[in-house]
C-alpha cells in the first residue's frame, strides 16, 4: 500500500513539473515579445545573451507610434467589436428565446437553418460578400466591416442550450399576470441569465476583435483599418524592425489581454455545454 | 361593432402567429444575405467573367475551371491546406486534452488555467508577428537558445511546420478551455469510483475522462478543422505564400488572386472548388449536430 501511494506521489510530481515546463513554454513568446519591445537595437542584434548588456529604452514605442497611429486603429477595432458584439448578443438571445419558449409552425425548419448556418465557413464566402457590400457602396465604412458579423449562429446555439434549462414556471406565472413577450425578455430573462450573457458577449467580442480577412478585403484606405491589419503594416519591406514591431504588437495585445484577465477572474466557473 | 370586435380578434390571432418569426427575423435576414445567398451566387457566377465589383461581364462557361485546373499553384495550395490540417488538428486535440487533464490534477490549477488560456486572446496576425521574431536567425529566441542560424520560414519543406506550430500554440488554448469546462461537468462520484477500483492516472484519462467528454472532442475536431482550413492570416503575414508557394492555403490563394488580378473571376471559381472540397465535412458536421440536438 505504501509503495502504491509513493508511486502516486511520483506520478503527480512528474506531472506537476511537466505542467510547469509547458506553461513556461506557452507564455514564453509573449514574455519574449514584451522584453524585446523594450530593448535597443544594439541589444537585439548582438549574438550573446549577456544580461549585463541589457538597456531598456522606450524608443521602440516612440517609433511604433510615429509610424502607425496605433490608438486610431485600436479605436476602430473597439468600435467594430462593440457594435457587432451588441447586435450578435441581442439577435442571438432573441432567437434563442423564440426557439425555446414559443411553439410555432416552422420551428423545426428554423432549427435546421440555425445548425446549417453555424456549420458554413463564412470567411470563405468573402468574394461574393465583397461584391454585395460594394454594390451597396459600404466599402471603407464601419457598417461595411460589421455587416458580415451582425448575427452569429453559434451564439444562438449557446443561448438555446442555456435557455433550455430555464425554469418554465416563471414564464407561466408571468403569462398569467399578463406579461407580454417584450417585457418578459427585457425585464426578466436577460437579468437572470447573466452567466450566459457574459459568456456570449465575451466570446463574440474576442472573435470580432481578432478578425483579419474581411476587414482587409473591404477596406482600402488606411483610416478604416483595424488594429490587426495595422500592426502587420508596420513591417518594413525587407526585414522587420524587431523592436518597433514588438512594441506595436504589445500595444495591440494589452487591451484584449486585460479584458480577458478581468473576465476570467469575474466569471470563474465557465460551463460551456453543447447541443 | 360586432364586425370590429371580430376584426380585432383576427388581428390578435395573426400577431400571435407572426410574433415568433419577428423574434427570429434579424437572424434569418442577415444569415440569408451573408451566408446562404453567397453560396448560390458563387456557384452561378463561377460560369461568368466578373469585373472588380462583381458585375457580370460575359459568359465564360467552363473556361474559369479550365484555368484553375491548369494552375499548379492551385493544386499546391489544396495540398498545403490538407497538410496543414493534418499537422495541426490532431496535435491540438491531443495537447488540449492532456494539458487540461494534467493541470486539473495538480495544485495551482487555477493559475495554470489562466496561463494556458491566454493564447485565446491573441489573434493569428499578432501571433504571426511574435513568432516571426522568435524564429528569426541570430536575433530570435530559438536561435539564441539553440544557436541555430537557420530561418525555418525560408525553407521550402519546413515552413509549413512552423505555421502549424503557431496554429497549435493558438488553438490548444481554445481546446484547453473547452476541455477544462467539460471536466468540471463530470460528477465526482464517477472519478472516485474509478479511483477506488484502482485506476492509475493513465487509465483514468483514457477510460473515464475521454469517453465522457466525447461531445466536446467531436465539437473541437470540427471547429478546429474548420479554422485550419480557413487559415490565411498566418501565411499571409509571415511568408506571403511561402518559399515557392509551399505555405499557400486555398483561402490565401483566393485572396491572392483577388488582390493581384483586377477581377473576381478566378477567386470566385476557386471558392466553388473550396466549397466542394469542404462539403463532406460540412455535411458530416451538420448531421452530427442535428442528431445531437434532437436528443
Amino acid at each position: 500500500m505504501k509503495k502504491y501511494i509513493l508511486k502516486r506521489n511520483i506520478e503527480i510530481r512528474i506531472l506537476e513539473i511537466l505542467c510547469f515546463v509547458i506553461s513556461i513554454l506557452t507564455i514564453s513568446p509573449l514574455i519574449y515579445a514584451f522584453v524585446v519591445s523594450f530593448l535597443s537595437p544594439n541589444c537585439i542584434y548582438s549574438k550573446e545573451i549577456n544580461l549585463s548588456m541589457l538597456d531598456f529604452t522606450l524608443t521602440n514605442y516612440q517609433t511604433a507610434l510615429r509610424r502607425v497611429e496605433i490608438f486610431k486603429y485600436l479605436s476602430n477595432s473597439l468600435i467594430i467589436a462593440l457594435i457587432c458584439c451588441f447586435t450578435r448578443t441581442l439577435t442571438s438571445f432573441m432567437a434563442g428565446y423564440a426557439m425555446t419558449f414559443m411553439n410555432f409552425k416552422g420551428k423545426n425548419i428554423v432549427r435546421k437553418l440555425i445548425l446549417l448556418v453555424s456549420v458554413l465557413p463564412q470567411e470563405a464566402l468573402f468574394i461574393q460578400n465583397y461584391s454585395t457590400v460594394t454594390k451597396i457602396g459600404l466599402t471603407n465604412s464601419y457598417i461595411g466591416i460589421c455587416s458580415i458579423y451582425i448575427v452569429s449562429a453559434l451564439s444562438i446555439l449557446i443561448c438555446i442550450q442555456s435557455l433550455k434549462d430555464y425554469p418554465r414556471n416563471i414564464r407561466d406565472a408571468s403569462l398569467l399576470d399578463g406579461c407580454n413577450n417584450y417585457y418578459f425578455f427585457t425585464k426578466i430573462l436577460i437579468p437572470t441569465n447573466r452567466n450566459t450573457l457574459f459568456a456570449v458577449i465575451f466570446t463574440n467580442f474576442v472573435t470580432i476583435w481578432n478578425v483579419y480577412l474581411w476587414p482587409i478585403v473591404i477596406t482600402n484606405t488606411d483610416e478604416m483599418r483595424t488594429s490587426q491589419i495595422a500592426i502587420t503594416m508596420i513591417k518594413g519591406r525587407d526585414s522587420p524592425d524587431f523592436g518597433p514591431v514588438m512594441a506595436a504588437t504589445i500595444l495591440s495585445i494589452i487591451p484584449i489581454v486585460i479584458v480577458f484577465i478581468i473576465f476570467k477572474s469575474i466569471y470563474k466557473e465557465s460551463r460551456i455545454d453543447f447541443y | 361593432m360586432y364586425i370590429f370586435n371580430s376584426f380585432i380578434k383576427i388581428m390578435k390571432k395573426t400577431i400571435k402567429h407572426i410574433e415568433p418569426w419577428l423574434w427570429i427575423l434579424p437572424f434569418i435576414v442577415f444569415s440569408f444575405v451573408f451566408s446562404i445567398m453567397p453560396i448560390f451566387k458563387t456557384l452561378i457566377f463561377s460560369f461568368f467573367d466578373l469585373n472588380s465589383k462583381g458585375h457580370i461581364v460575359k459568359y465564360e462557361g467552363l473556361n474559369n475551371y479550365f484555368y484553375l485546373f491548369k494552375d499548379k499553384v492551385f493544386y499546391k495550395s489544396i495540398y498545403n491546406t490538407y497538410k496543414f490540417v493534418l499537422l495541426s488538428v490532431p496535435a491540438i486535440l491531443l495537447l488540449g486534452f492532456i494539458l487540461a487533464f494534467i493541470s486539473e490534477k495538480t495544485k495551482h490549477s487555477k493559475r495554470y488555467e489562466l496561463v494556458f488560456s491566454i493564447p485565446c486572446a491573441i489573434s493569428p496576425p499578432v501571433a504571426a508577428l511574435i513568432f516571426q521574431t522568435v524564429f528569426m536567425p541570430r536575433v530570435g529566441l530559438i536561435s539564441k537558445i539553440f544557436n541555430i542560424d537557420f530561418n525555418i520560414l525560408y525553407s521550402k519543406d519546413l515552413s509549413i511546420f512552423a505555421l502549424a506550430f503557431i496554429q497549435i500554440w493558438l488553438s490548444t488554448s481554445y481546446a484547453y478551455v473547452y476541455y477544462r469546462s467539460a471536466f468540471r461537468n463530470i460528477e465526482n462520484s464517477i472519478v472516485d469510483n474509478a479511483k477506488l477500483d484502482g485506476a492509475n492516472l493513465l487509465q483514468l484519462a483514457l477510460h473515464v475522462y475521454l469517453p465522457i467528454t466525447l461531445k466536446t472532442t467531436i465539437y473541437l475536431l470540427f471547429a478546429n478543422t474548420t479554422t485550419s482550413m480557413l487559415m490565411m492570416s498566418l501565411s499571409n503575414v509571415l511568408t506571403n505564400g511561402g518559399p515557392q508557394y509551399s505555405t499557400m492555403t486555398i483561402i490565401q490563394y483566393i485572396y491572392y488572386k483577388f488582390i493581384n488580378t483586377g477581377s473576381l473571376t478566378i477567386s470566385n471559381t476557386a471558392t466553388v472548388i473550396y466549397l466542394l472540397v469542404f462539403m463532406p465535412l460540412i455535411i458530416l458536421f451538420y448531421f452530427v449536430l442535428n442528431r445531437e440536438s434532437r436528443k
